[in-house]
C-alpha cells in the first residue's frame, strides 16, 4: 500500500481501510485478533498514535472490539457490516457522478432511468 | 515511559576528568615529545669543565630542572589557554555537562596534567644523566640532588598556576573583550612600573609561602572562571 | 516533561521568540516546524539548557534547564554543529558515552554504525557531512534520553539513509517511548513518523496539534475561476493560485456543501503548514506575473 503518492486521505483512514480490506479478503477472521497499533506502526512505518486512531474509528464503526489487556478483535459479522456500508457509500457516490454527467450531456431524467433499467435487464 | 536519570555532581566531574584525560591525551604526549627534544638539544644539564690541582682531568656537570621548569610553565600556560578554547568547549558538550562541571573537571584535568609533567620532568632529568654517563663513560660521583619533596610540589603548583592563568585569560577574553583589554593594559602598566616589587609580592619567600600563595591564586582564578562561565550560553557554531 | 509559558528570547535587540507557550507530558514524537530563522533551533537550545530564556517560564523534567545537570543528563541535543574530541575514534566515543548517558545502548549504536557503513575506527572529523549527521543521530537515538532533541538531523544524508534513519527513530521510540522533538525541513517525509506538529511562526506557537488535525484544517478547491471564485465568500481563504485556466484556492475546511463544478482535494500537513506560514507577498507566480509587464522588476 502506498501512503504517499496520490492518496492524500489521512493516514489513519487509510489504515482503517486496509484493515477492512484484510477482513473482506478473509485474512483477518471473525473473532480473530487484529494487529496492535505498534505492529501496524512497524508494518507501515507510521506513528503508533496514528495507527491507534485507525483502530479507534473501526471500534466506533463496530467492526472491531476491545478485549481488556488482550487487544483488538474482529466483530463476528464484521464482513457483513463493511460490505453494507461500502455498498451504500460506493453506490451513492457513483449515482451522483452519473446524475452530474447526464446533466452535463443534457440527458433527460426519464431517459436516464430507462437506461438504468435496460442495463439491469441485460446484466 | 523512560524514567528520569539522577546524576551526582561529583560523579559527573569524576567521569569528565577521566574522559578529558582520554580526549586530550595529545597534551600528555606533546609534553613528552617537548621534553625529549629539549634534552637532546641541550645535551643534558648545564655544566662546566674544570681541571683539578692533581692533574686529573675532571668534568663537573650540573643537572637541573631549571630549564625544564621554564619550559613547563610556558607549555602549561598554552595548554590552559587551549583548553578554554571554543572548539574544545564545544566538544565537551557532546557529553552530559554543565558549564560548572566542565570548568571544575578542566581544573582537575590540569592537575593531573601537571603531576604527569612533573614525573616526566624528573624522568627526563634522570634519563639525561644516564645517557651522559653511558656516552662519556665518566665516573659518576653522585653529589647531591638537592631536590626535596617541597621543590617538586612547588614545581607542580607553579605549572598549575600557569595553566590556570592561561585558562583564565581565555575565559576573560570570551566573557568580554572590553574587560580583556582592560586587564591586559592594567597588567602591562603594573609590570612595567613595579616589576621587582610585584615579583616579590607574588612569588617571594620560602617554598612554603610560594606554594601557599599560588594555591590561593589558583582557587581564586577558578572561582572567577566558574562565575564567568556560568552566565555563558553554549554555542556550537 | 516540558512546560513553556510565555517564553521569550532575544539576542541584543533581535527578537527571536516573542511568546512561546506549550506543554508536553507524554512520550511522543513531535515535529517542530517553521520557516527559516523562526527560532526552532533557539527553542531547542533553551530546552536543552544551552541557552537561557530572556523572559518567561520554562521547566524541563521538573527543573529550570539552564546550566542544570539533571536536565543535561536527561536531554540530548543533536545538531549539525555538534563535535567530538578530535583524537577519539568513533569506537571510543561510543564506549565512553555510557558513562554519561546512563541508558546509552552501546550495542545498538555499534550495529547501526556498521549498518550505515561507517567504520568505527574513523575519527569524527574525517567523516563526510552525511556521515557526521548519521553518526550524530545514532548517538542521539542510542542515548535513549527521556527527551531527545534533533535539530535538522537528516541534513546532508542521502535519501536511502534518511529512510532507514526514520525507521530507526520509529522502532526505537516504540521499544523505548520518550519525548522526541525533530525539527526538519522535510515535513513531507516525516509526516507519517510524527504524532504532533508544533508550528512556530513569527516567534509564537502558531499551532500545536496532531498531524491529522493539521491536515484537516484546510482543503484545496480546484476548478474554473468562474466556478470557484463566487463560492469563496463562504470560506476563510488562506491562499489562491491562478495557473492558466485552473484556479485553486486553499481554504479553511467547513461542512458546507461543495459548489458545483468545483473539486475538493485534501492537503498534506506539510502543505497546510506552508500556507499558514506563507509570507505576505503572495506566491512566486505573482512576482513573475508583475515582472512580465516589466514595471517593477528588471
Amino acid at each position: 500500500m502506498n501512503f504517499n503518492g496520490q492518496n492524500t486521505a489521512p493516514i489513519y483512514i487509510q489504515i482503517a481501510e486496509w484493515i477492512e480490506n484484510e477482513i473482506l479478503a478473509d485474512r483477518l477472521l471473525p473473532d480473530g485478533k487484529v494487529y496492535s497499533q505498534y505492529q501496524l506502526a512497524e508494518i507501515f512505518n507510521i506513528n503508533p498514535a496514528t495507527a491507534g486512531k485507525g483502530l479507534t474509528i473501526l471500534v466506533e464503526k463496530e467492526i472491531l472490539y476491545k478485549k481488556r489487556g488482550l487487544g483488538m478483535f474482529v466483530v463476528t459479522d464484521a464482513k457483513h457490516r463493511i460490505l453494507t456500508t461500502r455498498r451504500s457509500e460506493t453506490l451513492t457516490k457513483m449515482a451522483k457522478e452519473i446524475v452530474q454527467e447526464s446533466k452535463r450531456l443534457g440527458v433527460l431524467d426519464e431517459d436516464l432511468i430507462k437506461l438504468i433499467k435496460h442495463i439491469q435487464k441485460e446484466g | 515511559m523512560t524514567s528520569i536519570v539522577k546524576v551526582s555532581t561529583a560523579r559527573n566531574i569524576y567521569e569528565q576528568v577521566k574522559w578529558k584525560c582520554k580526549a586530550y591525551s595529545s597534551m600528555f604526549s606533546t609534553v613528552l615529545i617537548l621534553y625529549i627534544l629539549l634534552t637532546l638539544l641541550s645535551g643534558g644539564g648545564s655544566g662546566s669543565l674544570g681541571m683539578g690541582r692533581s692533574f686529573v682531568s675532571y668534568r663537573e656537570q650540573y643537572y637541573t630542572l631549571d630549564s625544564l621548569f621554564i619550559f613547563t610553565v610556558l607549555t602549561m600556560f598554552i595548554f590552559g589557554w587551549l583548553l578554554a578554547s571554543k572548539s574544545i568547549s564545544r566538544d565537551n558538550f557532546s557529553i552530559v555537562t554543565t558549564s560548572y562541571t566542565e570548568a571544575i573537571s578542566s581544573a582537575l584535568f590540569l592537575v593531573v596534567l601537571c603531576i604527569f609533567t612533573l614525573v616526566a620532568a624528573i624522568s627526563t632529568l634522570w634519563i639525561s644523566i644516564l645517557v651522559d654517563i653511558l656516552r662519556t663513560g665518566d665516573l659518576f660521583i653522585f653529589h647531591s640532588m638537592e631536590y626535596s619533596l617541597l621543590t617538586f610540589i612547588s614545581f607542580t603548583v607553579c605549572s598549575l598556576l600557569a595553566a590556570s592563568i592561561g585558562y583564565f585569560i581565555h575565559v576573560v577574553f570570551d566573557f568580554s573583550k572590553i574587560v580583556f583589554a582592560l586587564l591586559c593594559v592594567g597588567m602591562f602598566l603594573l609590570i612595567r612600573q613595579y616589576t621587582i616589587e610585584l615579583w616579590g609580592i607574588l612569588f617571594g619567600g620560602s617554598a612554603f609561602q610560594i606554594i601557599g600563595r599560588s594555591t590561593i591564586y589558583i582557587i581564586l582564578l577558578w572561582l572567577l572562571i566558574v562565575l564567568m562561565r556560568q552566565r555563558r550560553e553554549v554555542t556550537r557554531t | 516533561m516540558i512546560t513553556c509559558k510565555q517564553l521569550q528570547k532575544h539576542y541584543g535587540k533581535k527578537e527571536i521568540l516573542t511568546d512561546v507557550s506549550f506543554q508536553i507530558d507524554e512520550p511522543k514524537i513531535i515535529g517542530l516546524i517553521g520557516r527559516n530563522g523562526v527560532g526552532k533551533s533557539t527553542l531547542l537550545k533553551i530546552i536543552a539548557g544551552h541557552a537561557k530564556a530572556s523572559k518567561g517560564y520554562i521547566e524541563v523534567v521538573g527543573q529550570k534547564p539552564f546550566q542544570n545537570l539533571t536536565v543535561a543528563a536527561n536531554v540530548i541535543f543533536i545538531e549539525d554543529a555538534m563535535t567530538f574530541p578530535a583524537v577519539l575514534t568513533l569506537k571510543e566515543i561510543l564506549e565512553s558515552a555510557k558513562k554519561f548517558y546512563a541508558k546509552f545502548a552501546t550495542d545498538l549504536a555499534f550495529k547501526l554504525l556498521k549498518f550505515s557503513n561507517i567504520s568505527e575506527k574513523n575519527y569524527h572529523t574525517q567523516l563526510s557531512k552525511g556521515q557526521k549527521a548519521t553518526f550524530n543521530l545514532i548517538y542521539g537515538i542510542a542515548s535513549r534520553s527521556a527527551i531527545t532533541l534533533l535539530d535538522e538531523p537528516m541534513n546532508g544524508m542521502d535519501e536511502a539513509i534518511r529512510n532507514d534513519m526514520y525507521r530507526v527513530i520509529l522502532k526505537d521510540f516504540i521499544a523505548y517511548p520518550r519525548v522526541i522533538i525533530i525539527s526538519s525541513h522535510y515535513l513531507n517525509e516525516m509526516e507519517q513518523l510524527i504524532e504532533d506538529i508544533l508550528l512556530l511562526h513569527k516567534g509564537k506557537v502558531a499551532l500545536f496539534a496532531p498531524v491529522e488535525e493539521v491536515q484537516e484544517l484546510a482543503v484545496k478547491l480546484v476548478g474554473q475561476k468562474g466556478n470557484v471564485e463566487p463560492a469563496l465568500d463562504k470560506y476563510e481563504v488562506l491562499a489562491t493560485y491562478e495557473n492558466g485556466p485552473i484556479f485553486e484556492a486553499i481554504v479553511r475546511k467547513n461542512d458546507l456543501p461543495l459548489p458545483e463544478n468545483v473539486r475538493m482535494l485534501s492537503l498534506s500537513a506539510s502543505d497546510v503548514c506552508q500556507v499558514l506560514t506563507a509570507t505576505e507577498g503572495g506566491s512566486i507566480d505573482d512576482i513573475y506575473r508583475k515582472s512580465e509587464y516589466g514595471a517593477e522588476y528588471l
